[in-house]
């Protein structure tokens, strides 16, 4: 294979302009050399090193933070598999045990110590490679996997074999992939997917599309903000800041040009509302940058993109185009004088990237780990400049806010943090994604989801896999940001998980556990090191090797690294064990009485990361 | 004021500063892993937790700015927990073999784990293992032992700026390492090494040969080039098991620190971290000896020194005094210099010079002229405060290394750092202009430029003759828009260095090089870094090493002066001035010098020009060669005295700062009669011989009779020099200065060196003088030998333009010779311009070359290269 080729100076000279600076073109490249030539190369990392003036070591040490470029060849074709929390409960170990015995995969075994990926090859490793990952962002239609880049969902072994079969043949797949999550619109009237599935933007301006951005041209910029801090929007990324305050503190920030990152980093498991807005609603997404940008005075924004969602760049690429083409995006919109543009930035599989700081470092082409804070982004974010990072959802409700009016908004659901709420249900018979007011409960949510899946409730993760396990006592609890905190749980991104009686408790802190360890950034000591610690202990414990004390370690090794990280992300590892504990104890004596797993389960060595 | 009670000890602070620093000003230690004095905070390893009133969570120390009022508790119980916890966490996977680690002693894992971490381990599961990296020839990396405080890479990013290091993969499987993950490949530094808290990185040199408490450590003065970088020497018994720096040492209680201001901030360079060896080559010179014939004799001390004086008394006799010359290296202290000039004028000659020739000088004396005496003593830190640099002639990373990463430094802060010509080791540190093509033209571009934006500011006094000189030359020059933006840029920056050395004018047109660079640091008023490839011709200067000066520098021809120091030498010193270096070299050619007394320098392989000096000097009735080495001078001398070298000796030297600094003997240079002396003390002896008054017994007594004839040292004493004194000192400021400008006008005008320059339609070929700095001594290292990569290195287009692609050899060659040397196509080359090292497989390129003299006694040379 080709290791040089014509390409990156054109990908260079469509760029330029676009960042602030040269080094955030090293994931554009890597991303490029990795789908041309399939891996990144010593030689690689060099042309990009000649390309950008940066030093080989450093490109090096980015390229392997992430888990999505590989430095070994791989197959034509690549299976990427879940076996997050999510898709675990619905049956995606079993699955992958199957996989990899029925299709003879084995172990990559490769001189090339660089990377994250867990490599499998086939016994035809030209024709096929199976890497299987942490958390797709399809947990509604779990057990789920990325085919070359096409998402499949609903896994089952029937549709895994007839999949297979056909790329063995040479052809392609021709199941449905049943990649469509299932959305349920707010009643009586939707206001996040009211303009769902209006992909090019004159169907979207027919629903009144791009009404709210030009009509808050005709105010001041703080009053745009003024008009947000009303509507008592809070971010809807996890930690519920509001969103008036974070646009007022970066437009008081001088030291310009200010910067809008809208963050589509969308990591947590169990969450995957934003996939659903991105995909079948960009066009609010742009209006809500637009309007974002006017308040703030920022005339670049980017979109930072998880890697796991490859269908969505061409639909964002397609919308942001259209915008640019009736004159809403670019110089002089609508001859006002305000210019703002887009630029849609592709991750590379990294969940700390989820942190804005982290975020803004990987939007700067780095390592993707967080920064120091003070000063926080709104003062000296990307390139040192103030910046806004935004989660999908909070931008999605500034049209919304805009069209009905701040007051109007206010009176929607829980008056702490009003507003519509996204939720991704998974776990139940009725998974997808619930736009629901602020302040409904758990039981409302599973009652309308249909119950879970099988069996009965046992478990419930409201709000992504880092926020503390509840038990079925839990379902009064109202779906808002004060409300869990009175029940030791968390909002966070609305990601509710429910699992059922056969679910291993110590089993899913486990995987919860491998997926804390293998996303670590590896900045900070106790979450570092401690993650690994943890997830060992599981281990053993799932597999009847731990004694009692073994709990107590486990208890005292996350209050360890509780409040001593230097970001949220070993507080979220720490919380998930304080939680599981707290609930499930006798799950864990239990372990160890019999030593050995009450569900029978077997512990799938293989894809344990080590 | 930010008032903030730290453990109940109330400071007041007049700026903000982390709560770390707060608390050592306080008297508070608070322990740090990740922390390294001169980096940006990292926050990482979570060691330096503490209570911080009204914050919830504890908070990092390191990161943590102190506000009014705060109050911060750094031993509550919680505190201590959390400590606990990170060194509990560390040592999971840190293995727990000091027994058989070098860093035991001074790690500060181990420190820290003493005093605050748990007795016990929990930790069950296998511990992380990944092999020792020994494939390196310098430096040993072990990752198991790596606790990613990523201090070694944060120094090479920020500090080194060579970008060598980077941490790979994410989480718990992260590890440190260089691009190949193998060999280092970089500049070898070596600052990593002083950086890493344990022992993850560590020098193979001395690998498993000593535990830190078996060594003395001295503070020391490199003595490689001219930077004067303060080291830690440590040996053991009597040889050199490291050079340390000051870089990571604060955290330590168990190594000598540096007490003194450093001009280079705790960082070496390669030649100051592994070039010690170079003491024990096989080359050094142990024994006197006499060649009769073609025969060597060894002789003692005693015997060569009395041999040389009435070698030198004969030769005196028989042709006169100005038959004899003396010239002298920059390697040479000051004492040393101060009594080889001495010596030389008690014969009664002024035919005295030295490597300052090569350039230092003439552009100090235009300096010194355009803005006055000192001009070029500026601190090196000056440099980091820069808003400019402006770089011309010569590498800084390679003559001055560790002051070159300091330009790197200004640049990552945000300075303007613009290079005129091809600077390798500024590259990605830098605008350039003038790269690839003729960088004389791209400087007389900028100084039109310059001179257009600021018109009024030139036209009187010594600048208009400057400008009306130059601008004939540039005004047919075209500005374009780049060069006019940056003039335009740095006509407006308040505080700008100018960075140049020497090697400007060593080429056809080089003065006028210098002309516009004086003219520019005028008009934009810079301040000017001088630099000097040996480390003290500056030195040599101060102490009267000069055909036209005394000590202090004095104007030779005024009488008063001369007088001073005769009343006080007891002899007349000749009114006429001396040749300088050059001159000397081409009156042993008419024969009209028949004796040179060569010391503490090789002119053969070390100055340019070398192939034609060595020709010349085989026609000298006695040629005379002190020196620690045998030298290729010294194999065709008459008689040939071993010396004792830096740093087994006592002395001073002035570095480019004009910063005087001592060193003592750190070690002996042998024992008993075999153990040579230093150089001060032959001149001594041999003064004694030919009757001269030199009564000194110590160094000390030296110094109190310079400072009563040297005008610059007036008034000072030891103890105050040793303190490492900066220009102006506490003498008399004031020097007289000689109109070189005026002269060297009228010696220019209509000459053919108009218009000229180095730069042809063929290739230019710039020479690559790193790491062997100070030329003789650093090139017997065996380890800096091991570095490699050496080679004619150029872009693939530029092969190919010269029909050598294919090749793999290349010969270089000039009037007196050629080297055969390794052909390596590299893309970092610019077009058009070919790099050759200076040393290759112990030959030097000086060897076979010829050289002209310009007006200002530079010598111009220039090489040659075919197909190999």
């Amino acid at each position: 294979m080709p290791t040089f080729f014509q390409g990156p100076e054109n990908l260079l000279s469509q760029l330029r302009g676009y960042y602030p600076s040269k080094t955030s073109l090293v994931m554009p490249l890597l991303h490029l050399f990795n789908n041309k030539v399939g891996y990144i190369s010593e030689d690689t990392i060099i042309q990009i090193s000649r390309l950008t003036g940066l030093s080989p070591v450093f490109i090096k040490g980015v390229s392997t933070f992430y888990s999505f470029y590989n430095f070994q060849p791989l197959g034509k074709n690549l299976i990427q598999i879940c076996r997050n929390s999510a898709c675990m409960s619905m049956g995606a170990d079993s699955l992958i045990e199957y996989l990899i015995k029925e299709y003879k995969f084995e172990p990559a075994v490769t001189s090339s110590i660089y990377g994250h990926g867990l490599f499998f090859y086939s016994s035809e490793p030209e024709a096929l490679s199976l890497m299987i990952t942490e958390c797709l962002g399809a947990c509604g239609i779990g057990p789920a996997m990325l085919l070359n880049d096409r998402l499949y969902g609903r896994l089952n072994r029937e549709r895994i074999d007839n999949i297979i079969n056909s790329i063995i043949r040479g052809e392609e797949p021709s199941i449905d992939p049943m990649d469509q999550i299932p959305v349920f619109p707010m009643e009586p009237e939707s206001l996040l997917f009211k303009t769902i599935d209006c992909l090019d933007i004159n169907s979207y301006k027919e629903k009144g599309g791009y009404r709210a951005f030009l009509k808050a041209l005709e105010f001041k910029p703080e009053e745009i903000i003024e008009v947000i801090k009303k509507s008592g929007l809070r971010g809807r990324g996890g930690a519920g800041f509001p969103t008036g305050m974070k646009w007022a503190f970066a437009r008081q920030a001088e030291n310009l040009p200010r910067y809008l990152v809208i963050n589509a980093d969308e990591g947590e498991p169990g969450t995957y509302k934003d996939r659903v807005l991105l995909k079948r609603n960009p066009h609010l997404i742009i209006e809500g940058m637009l309007i974002g940008a006017y308040a703030i005075g920022a005339s670049q924004g980017y979109i930072y993109l998880r890697y796991e969602y490859p269908e969505i760049i061409a639909i964002l690429e397609k919308a942001i185009k259209e915008t640019r083409s009736a004159g809403l995006l670019g110089r002089d919109i609508s001859g006002t004088g305000f210019s703002f543009d887009i630029q849609v930035h592709r991750g590379a599989g990294a969940y700390i990237c989820g942190e804005e700081t982290a975020l803004i470092e990987s939007l700067e082409g780095k390592r993707g780990q967080p920064r120091i804070r003070p000063p926080f982004p709104v003062n000296r974010g990307l390139a040192g400049r103030p910046t806004v990072v935004n989660n999908v959802e909070t931008i999605a409700n500034i049209p919304v806010i805009l069209n009905i009016g701040p007051e109007e908004y206010s009176k929607i659901g829980s008056k702490d943090a009003p507003g519509p709420k996204l939720f991704s249900v998974s776990g139940v018979k009725r998974p997808g994604v619930y736009e629901l007011p602020m302040g409904v409960s758990l039981g409302e949510v599973l009652h309308m989801a249909g119950g879970v899946f099988s069996g009965n409730v046992k478990a419930i993760i409201p709000g992504g896999l880092s926020t503390p396990v509840l038990k079925p006592e839990a379902l009064d609890c109202n779906l808002d940001f004060a409300s869990l905190q009175r029940y030791g749980s968390m909002l966070g991104t609305g990601g509710i998980m429910f699992f059922n009686n056969n679910t291993c408790m110590v089993r899913l802190a486990m995987r919860a556990m491998s997926f804390y360890r293998h996303e670590s950034c590896g900045k900070c000591t106790p979450c570092r090191e401690g993650t690994g610690w943890l997830e060992n202990i599981l281990k053993r414990i799932e597999e009847g090797r731990a004694t009692e004390e073994d709990i107590g370690l486990l208890d005292e090794i996350a209050s360890n690294i509780s409040g001593k990280t230097f970001c949220a992300l070993g507080d979220a590892a720490a919380c998930v064990i304080k939680g599981v504990l707290f609930n499930f104890r006798d799950e864990f004596l239990e372990h160890i009485r019999l030593a050995r797993c009450p569900f029978e389960g077997k512990i799938d060595d293989k894809s344990n990361n080590k | 004021m930010i008032k903030v009670t730290i453990n109940d000890r109330t400071v007041f602070l007049s700026e903000p500063v982390t709560v770390l620093e707060a608390a050592k000003r306080a008297g508070i230690k608070i322990p740090t892993l990740c922390f390294l004095e001169g980096l940006t905070p990292w926050g990482g390893c979570r060691l330096c937790l503490v209570e911080i009133e009204r914050i919830p969570r504890l908070q990092t120390a390191c990161t943590t700015m102190i506000t009014d009022g705060m109050v911060v508790r750094t031993e509550t119980d919680e505190v201590k927990r959390a400590r606990q916890a990170v060194l509990e966490f560390l040592l999971i996977n840190h293995p727990l073999e000091c027994p058989v680690c070098d860093k035991a002693g001074e790690c500060e894992l181990q420190d820290a784990v003493l005093k605050y971490g748990p007795s016990t381990g929990r930790f069950r599961e296998g511990k992380r293992k990944t092999p020792e990296i020994t494939v390196d020839p310098l430096i040993v990396r072990n990752m198991k032992r790596c606790i990613l405080c990523t201090r070694c890479v944060r120094t090479c990013e920020e500090l080194q700026g060579a970008d060598a290091l980077s941490v790979i993969n994410r989480g718990d499987r992260s590890v440190v390492e260089p691009f190949s993950g193998g060999r280092f490949d970089c500049e070898y530094c070596g600052n990593c090494l002083s950086a890493c808290p344990v022992g993850s990185l560590i020098s193979k040199l001395h690998l498993h040969k000593y535990r830190p408490w078996m060594v003395e450590t001295e503070e020391g003065v490199c003595g490689f080039c001219g930077v004067g970088c303060r080291i830690l020497i440590q040996r053991r018994g009597n040889s050199i098991i490291r050079f340390w720096s000051s870089l990571g040492t604060e955290g330590l209680d168990s190594v000598v620190k540096v007490r003194v201001e450093e001009p280079n901030n705790g960082l070496t360079c390669a030649a100051g971290r592994f070039g010690y060896d170079f003491l024990d080559h096989e080359l050094r010179l142990r024994t006197p000896f006499i060649k009769i014939g073609e025969e060597r004799y060894t002789l003692s001390i005693d015997e060569v020194i009395k041999r040389s004086a009435d070698s030198l008394l004969e030769i005196k006799k028989k042709y006169g005094p100005t038959s004899i010359a003396g010239i002298a290296g920059g390697r040479l202290t000051n004492e040393d210099a101060y009594l080889f000039g001495k010596l030389i004028r008690g014969l009664g000659s002024n035919n005295l010079d030295s490597t300052a020739r090569l350039g230092y000088i003439q552009i100090q004396q235009f300096f010194e002229e355009l803005f006055g005496p000192g001009a070029t003593a500026n601190r090196a830190q000056g440099v980091l405060t820069s808003e400019a640099v402006i770089v011309a002639g010569g590498d800084p990373l390679e003559l001055a290394p560790v002051f070159g990463s300091h330009i790197r430094q200004a640049f990552k802060k945000g300075s303007l750092v613009l290079t005129i010509g091809f600077i390798p080791g500024l590259r990605r540190h830098s605008r350039s202009i003038g790269e690839s093509g003729d960088s004389s033209k791209a400087l007389r571009r900028l100084t039109k430029a310059i001179m257009e934006l600021k018109s009024k500011e030139y036209k009187e006094g010594i600048f208009k003759k400057i400008a009306d000189f130059i601008e004939p030359l540039i005004t047919s020059e075209e500005v374009d828009k780049e060069i006019k933006e940056i003039a335009e840029t740095i006509s407006k920056k308040e505080l700008i260095s100018l960075v140049l050395s020497g090697d400007i004018l060593q080429k056809k047109g080089g003065i006028i090089d210098l002309f516009c660079l004086g003219l520019i640091a005028y008009l934009v008023d810079a301040r000017v870094y001088l630099l000097q490839e040996f480390p003290n011709d500056q030195g040599l200067i101060d102490l009267g090493i000069g055909p036209d000066i005394l000590p202090g520098g004095r104007d030779l021809s005024v009488e008063a002066w001369r007088s001073h120091v005769e009343e006080i030498w007891g002899f007349p010193i000749p009114s006429q001035k001396g040749k300088d270096l050059y001159s000397i070299i081409e009156l042993i050619e008419k024969g009209e010098i028949k004796a040179l007394y060569v010391a503490g320098l090789d002119p053969v392989t070390e100055i340019p020009g070398g192939g034609r000096i060595r020709e010349a000097l085989k026609k000298l009735e006695l040629l005379i060669v002190q020196d620690s080495f045998f030298t290729e001078t010294m194999n065709i001398a008459q008689i040939g005295i071993p010396v004792a070298v830096w740093p087994e000796r006592d002395g001073s030297y002035t570095n480019f700062e004009r910063r005087i600094q001592f060193f003592n003997a750190s070690i002996n240079a042998g024992s008993g009669s075999k153990m040579p002396p230093p150089d001060w003390e032959v001149f001594n002896a041999i003064g004694r011989n030919i009757g001269l008054n030199m009564p000194y017994r110590s160094i000390d007594e030296l110094w109190l009779e310079i400072c009563s004839v040297s005008g610059l040292h007036k008034a000072l004493s030891l103890p105050l020099l040793k303190k490492g004194l900066l220009w102006p000192y506490l003498g008399e400021p004031l020097r007289h200065t000689i109109p070189v400008t005026e002269e060297w006008l009228k010696g220019l005008k209509g000459e053919a060196l108009m218009g000229q320059s180095s730069f042809s339609k063929s290739k230019k070929i710039i020479v690559e003088k790193f790491p062997y700095l100070s030329a003789t001594i650093s090139r017997y290292s065996k380890a800096l030998n091991l570095i490699g990569g050496a080679g004619v290195k150029l872009a693939l287009d530029t092969a190919k333009a010269l029909n050598m692609d294919r090749a793999n050899e290349i010969t270089v060659w000039d009037s007196y010779g050629d080297i055969n040397l390794p052909l390596k196509i590299d893309d970092r080359v610019p077009e058009d311009i070919i790099t050759i090292p200076k040393y290759f497989n112990n030959r030097s390129l000086y060897e076979i070359t010829d050289f002209s003299r310009d007006i200002t006694g530079v010598p111009l040379w220039s090489l040659n290269i075919k197909m190999g």
